[in-house]
């Protein structure tokens, strides 16, 4: 049995595809933190970007038959969690502009703006306590973002994805992409003033 | 962690033939202090995972949930006929078929089993069950350190044959071998 911890990551995805689940596994332990990450900068909130990150790794599992290419998983399974991440974001919009939650939004006070996009946070402080001060500070200035600019300056910033890989998982062209990052890294270069 | 744009800017990465936005001028102060956070971000972001500092990464119960998880949805694929023995007929699943492949080729020194595939005889106990396999392909990955490319995928084969032989009394079939990847030991 060779030791997958130092096997390479095209090998772990064709073993893993061959139904070797201790392969996929250590693909689980590899990416994890990058994942948890993106979808937390999305999010700003720790229970979501679990929720999101378990989900979307339990699916890739399952249809890992369907990638073509194994050293494409890093940007595939990026890929899935980026976008369960937006849904959230969105579906959390629109309950928002929808009024249900209005009242209990306006009652909660300003501790709920650690609840993140859904608040599910609220009145748990411990679960949004996140040590990684500078991941605290940068998400707390992407939620002044609009949506689509904080996903495409995540994947870009925080994944080192291409903006061409980028356009592709959005949905838009490349230089609407580029136009997306530059607007929120000048969002940040003016929230950074503030933060030193 | 090197910044993309960096890496694009030196012409090494896909966007080198994409100009940069006017706000990206490499000597600009505020340029230069963002691609330094970044920078500092990742770093940061690296040494806590590395130490196991959960507020960067999955926490271990959420972890652990995806591998149960994981493991529970494990499926074992269709059933497959093996050779009948004199107390009768016996099929067992797809994938602990490849389970013993993959052995047989990992305990090769130096080689990795990557995926296997096989081709079937047709189907004596209906349609949902294949039929014995009559032809196995092994992709494999082989130590760089390798030095007969040849000897080592006689020798995946042998110990292929032998394992199904042995455990499975799989006897009259072949057994293609593909060396895909070279790896570092």
């Amino acid at each position: 049995m060779p030791d997958l911890t130092t096997t390479d990551e095209r090998a772990l995805v064709l073993r893993a595809q061959d139904g070797d689940v201790a392969a996929f596994e250590v693909l689980v332990d590899l990416h994890q933190g990058r994942l948890f990450r993106i979808a937390y900068l999305v999010l700003h909130n720790r229970m979501d970007a679990e929720d999101v990150v378990q989900e979307a790794l339990v699916s890739s599992w399952k249809r890992l038959h369907l990638l073509e290419e194994p050293s494409a998983f890093r940007a595939w399974v990026a890929q899935i969690v980026s976008r369960a991440a937006t849904d959230v974001v969105r579906k959390a919009a629109r309950r928002s502009t929808e009024g249900v939650d209005h009242k209990a939004l306006e009652d909660a006070g300003p501790e709920a703006v650690l609840g993140g996009a859904t608040g599910r946070n609220d009145g748990q402080p411990e679960h949004a306590a996140v040590a990684g001060a500078q991941m605290e500070a940068l998400a707390a200035i992407l939620q002044s973002t609009e949506e689509k600019q904080r996903t495409c300056w995540v994947l870009r910033e925080i994944d080192g994805m291409s903006y061409r890989e980028i356009a592709q998982l959005v949905g838009a062209s490349e230089s609407t992409v580029r136009g997306r990052i530059a607007r929120a890294r000048s969002q940040i270069l003016d929230r950074m003033k503030d933060w030193r | 962690m090197e910044h993309p744009d960096e890496h694009d800017r030196r012409g090494t990465g896909e966007g080198e033939h994409v100009p940069e936005p006017p706000d990206r001028e490499p000597d600009d102060e505020a340029t230069q202090r963002y691609l330094d956070l970044i920078r500092s971000v990742h770093d940061e972001w690296t040494t806590l995972e590395a130490e196991g500092d959960s507020s960067v990464q999955l926490s271990a119960t959420a972890l652990s949930t995806i591998k149960e998880a994981v493991r529970a949805d494990f499926r074992h694929g269709a059933h497959v006929e093996m050779p009948p023995t004199a107390a009768g007929p016996y099929t067992l699943s797809e994938m602990a078929l490849r389970t013993v492949v993959r052995d047989a080729v990992d305990s090769v020194p130096g080689v990795i089993a990557l995926r296997t595939a096989f081709d079937h005889g047709l189907p004596e106990g209906g349609h949902r069950v294949r039929g014995v396999p009559h032809r196995v392909r092994c992709r494999i990955s082989v130590s760089v350190d390798a030095r007969h490319l040849t000897g080592v995928a006689d020798a995946v084969r042998a110990a292929v044959l032998a394992e199904l032989r042995e455990h499975l009394a799989l006897t009259d079939l072949r057994v293609d071998i593909h060396i895909e990847d070279l790896h570092d030991d």
